[in-house]
């Protein structure tokens, strides 16, 4: 029974992963050249993690070594694994293992509630071993490259990458808990997991921006902080046995990874079909009459669209990211921005490129906004509402874009008045850099909705499905990209001076524009009838 | 009020639907009967304008749901037969949704949702989100919005399911006054009792094609509406 969950939740998260989860009229369409694209896709994203993560180890294993601190190098790989493990994991271990939504199915089938337990832990598992591999690789490379392999040292690097994975289940998995008790008792689920998920954001930000800091302060008070993890003793003789000494230690950490995974899936195949059934809901609201607002359709569905947006945090943190980050933007630009400018004024050429290498830096954060790329998946099994009501397929379509910028382009905007506060262009240079992101903000708008409507997932489970996954959700953002290295190249190739530029940008304005047209007039009648027929 | 004539709808090579003609006149219920697969739903949503079909044509008070859907669908209110709703939206946000694009003044807005809410004993609820409703409660809330905008043609995929024995007396007492109005209701059930009890008209659907239609009087004679549907089952098999 056992292998057969494990079979299905195999299943499961490879459509998740492939976004093969599609309606079964367009399931046979491209399906082998988008299963290629995320096979490129995915290896591209390990790729970069991998060389990331060699570059700092490499940097790492001959100074440790070096300094007779073997061992606090494999300490240190440990909690990087771990870090990435439960990051990765934790809005997994929450959603498979207490919100599953098969889970009275199952329970009313004649399977041991372990079994599912079990299935679900395995599949959870896979994205542990698959996250650490990312870390493991370069930090193995990296050690053999500059420092002796031992035996023992090999042998308790595998063991420990075997056994690691369990731990951080373990911890993942009793976070998902509490994370699934705060979230379904609160009325505003919404806002809790946009906190979290914020938090991640600025922790990734601290430790992105302050990397270089972090690793030459972990490298020079290496023996002080060497000494504090010796205190954490699992992680101590782990680090030891990697490095090639002391068997007990490695028996003794290995204990410590794995006792509290069997302890954590004790406890929930104890309490499993009690967590998995136990209805939680948020106190009610008693409805009380107030005076109706009227407004038109276009006003109506405007706000239906803007209601499912503000009500999902998957939506929210995914698809409307960009304005996020261009208020993040705005605010370092204005904070450091200045110390910026004078470093690189004494950098000769480099001060040149400066306007225009912004102002692709804006066109290009504006490809992170997702909106309309997912808005008509979104649909899902609700298309019935619209299709059935007395609105042009195009209204529709154009709420969906007005969402898009309403939520974007204020922030773009933010971002763009900040930047010119700090870099004061002058003349057609001001001019590019007001109307230019604004531009292409709006093109990639439109982009969004058409890729959504070439390529729609009504049949999803769940959100993310939607939000995430497919080309539509790809296509803006690596369209968006790829299109803005075409100006740049120019810029660079024709040369650098002010009448290139300009002319350069006002094309590219003019092109951005007449794509607008162009997504406009196939939105409202090709677009019309494909809405019309999903 | 509605005519369907030689609706034809195929899925590949086989017909859903075949040649399918059906009238219904103004104050009549029709209820639509037909085993699992028959293409009860594929007609039902054609005739809403949400499923294209491959020949015929549907009429709704004369227009053309091909050429004139806008037109057609502000006629209809359309309730399928698994209400899925927006979960993000609370009770009553969804009804001024609705209220809103089929472009309900506010004063009738109010009137309706006060009442329906009541009949259905929705009230108190209408200010929690969908998400938090029970099956039957999305039917009722579904229910509402199709009674809003006051539509000329209300058509229904399996009403009754989900509904307690109150709310189902109390739909079969709207569907009565909105017909008795000079509206016209077209619903699929699997409920026989409920249709010869409701309908003025019934229509049987079978393997695609309408196998007999007419007032339930000249249906059902003297045997009753379950007699003549496991018969004619019979005999098509």
């Amino acid at each position: 029974m056992l292998k057969l969950l494990l079979k299905l939740r195999l299943q499961a998260w490879f459509a998740y992963f492939s976004g093969s989860g599609r309606s079964s009229a367009l399931k046979n369409k491209g399906g082998k050249g988008k299963a290629i694209l995320f096979a490129v896709l995915y290896i591209y994203l390990a790729a970069v993690f991998i060389g990331m993560f060699f570059a700092m180890f490499t940097m790492l294993a001959s100074t440790f070594y070096g300094s007779g601190l073997g061992w606090f190098y494999f300490s240190y790989f440990l909690t990087i694994a771990f870090a990435l493990m439960f990051i990765f994991s934790i809005f997994a271990a929450k959603a498979q293992l207490f919100e599953a939504r098969d889970n009275d199915l199952l329970l009313s089938m004649p399977i041991k509630p372990s079994a599912i337990l079990g299935s679900r832990m395995a599949g959870l598992l896979m994205i542990n071993f698959g996250s650490e591999l990312l870390v493991a690789v370069p930090a193995a490379a990296a050690w053999i490259i500059n420092c002796p392999v031992s035996t023992l040292g090999a042998v308790s690097f595998v063991l420990a990458c075997l056994a690691l994975p369990f731990f951080s289940l373990a911890l993942s998995s009793f976070v998902g808990w509490l994370l699934a008790l705060l979230t379904a008792k609160a009325r505003k689920k919404n806002l809790i997991s946009i906190v979290f998920s914020l938090g991640f954001l600025a922790l990734y930000f601290y430790v992105y921006s302050n990397v270089n800091t972090l690793l030459q302060n972990l490298i020079l008070n290496s023996e002080e902080i060497a000494g504090a993890v010796k205190a954490v003793l699992p992680l101590y003789w782990l680090g030891k046995a990697m490095s090639g000494e002391g068997v007990l230690g490695l028996v003794l950490g290995l204990m410590c990874l794995i006792i509290p995974f069997i302890i954590a899936y004790l406890i929930l195949s104890r309490s499993f079909i009690r967590t998995a059934t136990t209805k939680h809901s948020a106190a009610r609201r008693k409805y009380v009459q107030k005076q109706a607002r009227v407004a038109g359709a276009f006003s109506a569905l405007y706000r239906r669209e803007l209601g499912r947006f503000l009500s999902s945090s998957t939506y929210m943190m995914n698809s409307g990211m960009s304005a996020i980050m261009s208020i993040i933007l705005a605010a370092a630009i204005l904070v450091k921005g200045s110390d910026i400018l004078s470093m690189l004024a004494g950098s000769g050429e480099i001060a040149l490129f400066i306007n225009p290498m912004v102002l692709a830096a804006l066109c290009a954060l504006a490809a992170t906004t997702t909106i309309t790329a997912c808005a008509v998946s979104l649909e899902g099994k609700n298309i019935w509402i619209v299709r059935s009501m007395p609105v042009a397929a195009g209204q529709v379509l154009m709420a969906k874009l007005a969402l898009h910028i309403t939520v974007s382009a204020p922030a773009m905007l933010v971002a763009q008045i900040a930047c010119i506060i700090v870099l004061r262009p002058v003349g057609l240079m001001l001019l590019w850099m007001l109307l230019l992101p604004q531009a292409y903000n709006l093109f990639l708008a439109f982009m969004g909705l058409w890729a959504n409507l070439k390529f729609p997932k009504l049949d999803w489970q769940t959100e993310t499905q939607a939000v995430k996954q497919g080309l539509s959700v790809a296509i803006p953002i690596l369209g968006g990209w790829g299109i803005m290295i075409v100006p740049v190249l120019l810029v660079v190739v024709l040369g650098m001076g002010e009448a290139v530029l300009n002319i350069v940008a006002g094309v590219f304005l003019l092109l951005v524009l007449l794509g607008c047209l162009l997504f406009y007039r196939w939105c409202s009648s090709r677009g019309a009838k494909i809405f019309e027929n999903l | 009020m509605l005519r369907i004539e030689k609706l034809t709808k195929r899925y590949g090579e086989k017909a859903a639907v075949d040649a399918l003609s059906l009238h219904i006149a103004p104050g009549e219920i029709c209820a639509f009967i037909g085993h699992n697969g028959a293409g009860k739903t594929t007609t039902i949503k054609a005739c809403c304008g949400i499923l294209n079909f491959d020949e015929g044509e549907i009429y709704i008070n004369g227009s053309s749901i091909k050429s004139e859907a806008l037109k057609c669908k502000a006629q209809i209110a359309y309730i399928p037969d698994n209400p899925e709703l927006y979960e993000f939206m609370s009770g009553i946000k969804y009804l001024n949704f609705v209220a809103d694009v089929f472009g309900v003044g506010k004063t009738e807005r109010e009137e309706r949702i006060a009442h329906y809410a009541d009949v259905f004993g929705l009230t108190e609820d209408l200010a929690q989100p969908i998400s938090a409703y029970s099956h039957g409660m999305k039917q009722k809330l579904a229910i509402i919005s199709a009674w809003l905008h006051e539509p000329k043609l209300i058509i229904m995929d399996e009403p009754f399911v989900g509904l307690d024995p109150v709310a189902a007396h109390s739909l079969k007492t709207m569907m009565r006054e909105h017909c008795d109005n000079g509206g016209a209701i077209f619903f699929s059930t699997h409920v026989l009792e409920v249709a010869e009890k409701l309908c003025d008209k019934v229509a049987i659907i079978r393997k695609g094609s309408l196998v007999v239609s007419g007032s339930m009087e000249s249906v059902k004679g003297e045997d009753g509406l379950e007699a003549v549907f496991l018969e004619l089952e019979e005999d098509n098999a």
